[in-house]
């Protein structure tokens, strides 16, 4: 439940674009509010470096509930699901789903954003299952993020699945990536 | 809290004006744009394309013509297949090279063609991160594994903040620090870290933001990389140039700058760097303005305010001064 007024939260929200601080941040990202979720996201992209950047993606994560990243990712407009797709993380077993969509997802960005949260991944069973499921991935830029992944998880028996994937790359950096994977899972 | 390491701040009042006879040698005033790598794409986003922002100046993309006016006009041609525009209008021709990480598929060879062009060119400005006072950066600075106790990857990460990120929340879990979860994991080799330094100029390795864990991750992994490309072994021709950082912070630069490449300073340097953090929106416009203020013959005064025009953001933190210092060579 948002804890705030309508016009309450539209006024914070004019004040953050005015003048975005971290602070403010964290308390439209605590505040329950689904609508504030694209202004976090794009003050945190805004943002390049230092200690404020880490409060912002705070604020983004206590923002982007499974729920509103669920609905979101799905959602016809494409803003809503880049924005969604900005707040997912490879790190949380539970955004997986989503970030499964995100990759097969119709426009561009959204699959670009996507990878970007495949870059940094936690093990999870969901995940595992998804690199699987990614080599066969129709971008080469993916099925090597997922070929690189599955080697580092180390469970030997992805080397069948990952050799079998060699024999039809046809993108170099792919195959290469296959095939460190290969080497490291002692295939 | 204020470093106590040797460091050059810079002015925020310059005095005088570039050596614009030197930079307009022969007619011409060649430039190399360089955008660096951001892990969430902010590099790829529409505020920080060069190519609009070019052409709305009357550049028009002309490799040819490029290299015929460099070379008509004396300069070294580019050694690396990267874009260039030409701008042919007015009293000085313009030439300016685009040096641009992209995905970072490409980012060594944009790193190669930035450094490149801080030689040969007479403006070299870089939009990017700061990467914590190390240098210009056009690519991923490296992946981290975390690794249980039988050696098993458990986590893995391609950006320093996605590391920041996930050392904070297993550390929330205990109730230490991300500096001590870092600490503990590196002491127990719980952490591999695997160098992607190809995109890196490396200018600074002392670490001026001492309390950020960022900073702690990128010099620990620079410092013990023996084949990163460092600013101070870079053989440069003798001659005037500017050189502009556009990024968070990069007065940490000035100081080896100025004091580590003698070849760099002989012919004369003059450096713009930038005193607080900055928003990615704002980087590309600033070397764009930057640009337009050399062609426009301006003051170092006059472009430190044009500049701080293009930054203006009062809520930042720093931001009751101007967003860019200057440090001048010294006037003959």
């Amino acid at each position: 439940m948002p804890r705030w007024t309508a016009a309450t939260l539209a006024a914070k929200l004019t004040d953050f674009a005015r003048a975005p601080t971290p602070e403010a941040a964290l308390a439209l990202g605590r505040s329950g509010a689904e609508e504030a979720l694209p202004a976090l996201v794009a003050a945190s992209r805004a943002y390049p470096e230092g200690p404020v950047a880490a409060k912002y993606r705070a604020a983004i994560r206590a923002a982007a509930t499974p729920e509103l990243l669920a609905r979101w990712i799905a959602d016809p407009d494409v803003a809503r699901r880049r924005v969604a797709a900005h707040a997912l993380s490879a790190r949380y077993e539970e955004h997986v789903p989503m970030l499964a969509k995100a990759l097969r997802d119709d426009d561009a960005e959204v699959r670009a954003i996507g990878r970007r949260a495949l870059a940094s991944w936690a093990r999870s069973d969901a995940l595992h299952a998804l690199l699987r499921d990614l080599l066969a991935h129709d971008d080469p830029r993916v099925r090597a993020l997922a070929a690189e992944a599955l080697g580092a998880l180390g469970d030997p028996h992805d080397a069948p699945l990952v050799a079998a994937a060699i024999a039809r790359e046809a993108d170099e950096r792919a195959r290469h990536a296959l095939e460190r994977a290969v080497a490291r899972l002692g295939g | 809290m204020p470093s106590a390491l040797p460091r050059r701040d810079g002015t925020l009042s310059p005095v005088g004006s570039p050596r614009y006879d030197e930079l307009f040698r022969g007619g011409v005033f060649a430039a190399v744009i360089g955008v660096g790598f951001d892990e969430d794409g902010a590099n790829r986003e529409p505020y920080a394309d060069v190519e609009p922002g070019l052409l709305a100046r009357g550049f028009v993309r002309d490799d040819a013509s490029a290299l015929a006016l460099l070379a008509g006009s004396g300069r070294p041609l580019p050694r690396h297949p990267v874009p260039h525009f030409v701008r042919t209008a007015g009293e000085v021709k313009a030439v300016v090279t685009l040096a641009r990480a992209g995905d970072g598929a490409e980012g060594t060879l944009a790193a190669s063609a930035f450094l490149d062009g801080m030689n040969r060119c007479d403006l070299a400005a870089y939009a990017g991160h700061g990467r914590y006072g190390t240098g210009p950066d056009f690519v991923y600075n490296f992946t981290a594994d975390l690794v249980d106790a039988k050696g098993a990857v458990t986590a893995s990460f391609r950006a320093y903040k996605d590391l920041e990120e996930h050392l904070t929340e297993l550390g929330a879990a205990k109730g230490v620090s991300a500096r001590k979860v870092y600490e503990d994991l590196t002491a127990k080799r719980r952490i591999a870290i695997r160098r992607i330094n190809g995109g890196n100029l490396v200018i600074n390795l002392r670490n001026y933001h001492s309390g950020e864990l960022g900073a702690r991750f990128m010099i620990d992994q620079l410092a013990t990389d023996p084949s990163i490309r460092r600013m101070s072994q870079q053989r440069f021709d003798k001659r005037y140039r500017v050189w502009a950082f556009h990024g968070c912070r990069t007065h940490d630069y000035l100081l080896n700058l100025r004091t580590m490449n003698p070849q760099a300073n002989a012919g004369g340097l003059d450096l713009l760097a930038t005193r607080r953090v900055c928003y990615w929106t704002d980087l590309v416009p600033s070397s764009l303005a930057l640009v337009d203020g050399l062609l426009a013959r301006k003051t170092f005064a006059a472009i430190l305010a044009d500049l701080a025009a293009v930054n203006h953001h009062p809520e930042l933190e720093g931001a009751d001064a101007p967003s860019h210092v200057a440090d001048l060579s010294p006037r003959r």
